[in-house]
């Protein structure tokens, strides 16, 4: 039965994909906006505002004199497979605390509440509920070539994993490769990082290393005891940056070695991204990789299409898997997404059953 | 000799009409030749009055480049997003109009906790901000400029909408 929904809804999406006017139709003409509600929908102009304190949709709550910055994002989401025959979640709330008052310096943390309500035919529970202290760093900024960063931070491999909120992708589903355990979501040690001018664009530069142990108790996390890693991201303004990875991490003496190549072409109306990792060492049974490649469509503003292809070879004997991925999304303000989702794959992954139809609503606040 | 010079004008015609069908296929069709364009100035305290180039204000405006060269931090000023003054800006440096930019300030908002430049809503705002702060960078559409800011660069944008 499931099988037969999901072709459905794959054959659904399939029409919509060939029916929609993305090819043929010219760029919408500029509507006469309203200044006003542009900039609130843009998140610029505040829609409460009492003495020095203002919220703007999207960018948080701004605390005046204190620097203060709260903000963050949620995720709700809903999904469909054979396994799981119907599952709705509020899975993330993640809430942002910036701090910049004093100049050359900044400090961000961000609080996770995940999973916070699951809830599906056989059950309706928190049992799954963690909280995390996701990030947590300062930022010191010497000049625009030389900046420090010290604490909790997003690893900097590849494009992806500098993404990791929901309103920012346009997929429910993260790919694969990201998902697997390459690397570490975040480091919990210091990265020396800055960027300058080559040519038309700016070249960016991360060197980054471990050597604490995370914060959090979560008992998936299998945190190395070292990482050290650099970064080099060229980068055209918005319109596209290229970039390279190369971390080595150490667990119990024993080392893997991560490379990761990414690009991204962000034309007007549309994006492709590609992303390539490939890890060896003595830490792994043998050489894991994989890739994948995503192409976006903005069919009208603010609709878009989404198709992505993944690969990832797994290490030991496990067969490789490919993934196919269609979608449409839904942004009615640039901070906020509304997505849904076809995934097949050809084979499970460790006997889950990656395939399915997901959907999910997310904004940051 | 009448028909001679007949039949030679009418070949000059015939190649002119091929010249000139040659000079229109091989113009972009998104941009007729007798386009008019906008003229955006950028503009910065007087104090400031060094040109810059279109890859410094890109910069500037993506805070990439975040300070001036005696190492003061650059207060840049944009137009608000819907305006025309903003929309012909975002194109002509970003090659994107502000709808989609903000995707950008979306990933420097979760990665750093960077905001985007402040707004302001008219020409003449940015002008008396532009004057009154030495660190600041903003730009207008109007030629109206006294000698309270100075011109830093001026980018040529299609009058088009964006």
């Amino acid at each position: 039965m499931g099988r037969v929904v999901r072709r459905g809804i794959g054959l659904l999406l399939a029409v919509c994909l060939v029916c929609s006017p993305a090819g043929a139709a010219e760029p919408p003409a500029a509507a006469p906006a309203s200044d006003a509600a542009s900039a609130t929908a843009l998140g610029e102009a505040p829609i409460l505002a009492v003495g020095p304190i203002e919220y703007r949709p999207g960018r948080g709550l701004h605390l005046g004199p204190t620097g203060l910055t709260i903000g963050g994002f949620t995720n709700v989401k809903a999904e469909y497979s054979d396994e799981s025959h119907g599952e709705f979640s509020l899975d993330l709330l993640n809430v942002f605390l910036i701090f910049d008052k004093i100049p050359h310096f900044r400090a961000v943390a961000e609080l996770q509440l995940k999973d916070i309500l699951t809830a599906s035919k056989e059950s309706v529970g928190t049992a799954d509920f963690a909280f995390d202290v996701r990030r947590l760093f300062g930022d010191v900024t010497v000049t625009e070539e030389l900046r420090i960063r010290a604490g909790i931070f997003l690893t900097p491999v590849g494009y992806w994993n500098l993404i990791l909120a929901p309103p920012l992708t346009w997929t429910t589903e993260i790919p694969l490769i990201v998902e697997e355990t390459f690397f570490q979501e975040t480091t919990t040690g210091v990265m020396v990082y800055g960027a300058a001018q080559l040519g038309p664009g700016y070249l960016n530069y991360a060197a980054f290393s471990q050597f604490l142990q995370p914060l959090s108790d979560d008992p998936d996390l299998d945190p190395p005891d070292n990482t050290a890693g650099a970064r080099l991201v060229y980068d055209s303004g918005p319109a596209w940056s290229a970039g390279l990875t190369f971390q080595a991490a150490e667990k119990t003496s024993r080392w893997t070695q991560l490379g990761a190549v990414h690009a991204i072409w962000q034309p007007r109306r549309g994006e492709v991204l590609a992303e390539f990792y490939a890890q060896g060492g003595e830490g792994l049974p043998s050489t894991q990789w994989g890739t994948y490649l995503q192409g976006v469509l903005e069919v009208r503003e603010p609709f878009y299409l989404v198709g992505r292809y993944e690969y990832y070879d797994p290490p030991g004997a496990a067969a490789p898997i490919n993934l196919f991925l269609a979608g449409a999304v839904a942004k009615p303000f640039p901070f906020m997404a509304v997505k849904v989702e076809y995934r097949y794959a050809d084979r499970s992954l460790d006997g889950d059953d990656l395939g399915g139809v997901f959907a999910s609503f997310s904004t940051f606040f | 000799m009448p028909t001679r010079g007949h039949g030679a004008s009418r070949s000059d015609r015939t190649i002119g009409r091929l010249l000139l069908a040659a000079v229109l296929c091989a113009l972009p069709a998104s941009r007729p030749l007798w386009a008019a364009e906008v003229e955006i100035r950028v503009i910065a305290h007087p104090r400031r009055a060094a040109a810059l180039t279109a890859v410094d204000v890109r910069a500037i405006y993506l805070k990439q480049k975040l300070y001036w060269a005696d190492g003061q931090t650059l207060v840049a000023i944009n137009r608000e997003s819907g305006s025309q003054a903003r929309e012909h800006f975002s194109t002509a440096v970003f090659g994107q109009g502000s709808r989609r930019m903000a995707d950008y300030w979306n990933r420097r908002y979760f990665d750093a906790g960077e905001f985007p430049p402040a707004t302001l809503a008219s020409d003449d705002a940015v002008r008396r901000f532009v004057a009154s702060n030495p660190n600041a960078i903003g730009y207008v559409l109007t030629r109206d400029l006294d000698e309270s800011v100075a011109v830093v660069l001026v980018i040529a944008a299609p009058s088009e909408a964006p």
